[in-house]
């Protein structure tokens, strides 16, 4: 029997913030803007390649707990709307495992002076890497990143 | 001014073959192959590009004759041959 198995999930998350959509939007378009919070926990070793914010560029990052193999995020974008949308398609490693890939969707919606964010995921977790709801977590701490850097 | 949108959707088909896993992943894998099944009823394919492995990028317009205002940008993400390890 193989040991290949695909098993999908989806998540949506929304998010209010104080500021205006260009400046939500720049935090994610702009390669400085984004490391500040897009980013592993602090005692991680961690690099980044270099980040091509365009439709079909690339980006690369990839970050090791102490003492564990690398966790690596290989993104190609897709779509960009200014101040509008994003959308991307990101595989994850663990070590030489690919145990992900997703398509996600960002929407930067005005709600008065400030900005809906709608995050969406659909993805497939590969070869027996149970998720048990980790990534959507862990998207929920960058998030509370995001909200601290726009501060 | 366009009006920008986003909807969300996924499907799952299922259907058995009397072909061999080999022989259906072959009908993705191998251009020729793909060309024999890979079109609606009459529309036309103007330009197809292959690239069929991990990270490859492809590249179809097609739709009906006269008028191939489709294209289909596709990029592999994972692949695992039959019988793979």
């Amino acid at each position: 029997m193989s040991k290949h198995t695909a098993v999908h999930g989806t998540f949506a998350l929304e998010r209010t913030f104080p500021s205006a959509p260009e400046r939500v939007f720049q935090a994610f378009a702009d390669p400085k803007a984004k490391a500040r919070w897009f980013a592993a926990p602090a005692d991680w070793e961690q690099s980044r390649g270099k980040m091509e914010f365009k439709v079909g560029g690339k980006e690369h990052m990839s970050g090791s707990p102490p003492g564990h193999q690398a966790h690596v995020f290989d993104a190609t974008y897709l779509d960009i709307v200014l101040n509008q949308r994003i959308v991307y398609v990101y595989e994850m490693h663990i070590g030489a495992a690919k145990i992900s890939v997703s398509l996600a969707t960002i929407e930067f919606k005005p709600a008065g002076k400030g900005t809906k964010l709608v995050l969406t995921e659909q993805g497939v977790f590969l070869d027996g890497y149970d998720d048990a709801g980790s990534r959507e977590r862990g998207t929920k701490g960058l998030l509370d990143q995001l909200e601290a850097a726009l501060r | 001014m366009t009006r920008r949108s986003a909807r969300h959707g996924s499907f799952v088909l299922e259907r058995s073959y009397r072909a061999a896993p080999a022989r259906l992943f072959a009908a993705w894998a191998v251009p020729e192959q793909r060309q024999r099944w890979n079109v609606h009823g009459s529309w036309v394919v103007t330009e197809e590009t292959f690239d069929f492995r991990q990270g490859g990028e492809e590249l179809k317009r097609f739709g009906p004759p006269g008028d191939p205002v489709h294209v289909a940008r596709t990029r592999y993400e994972d692949i695992v041959p039959p019988g793979a390890s």
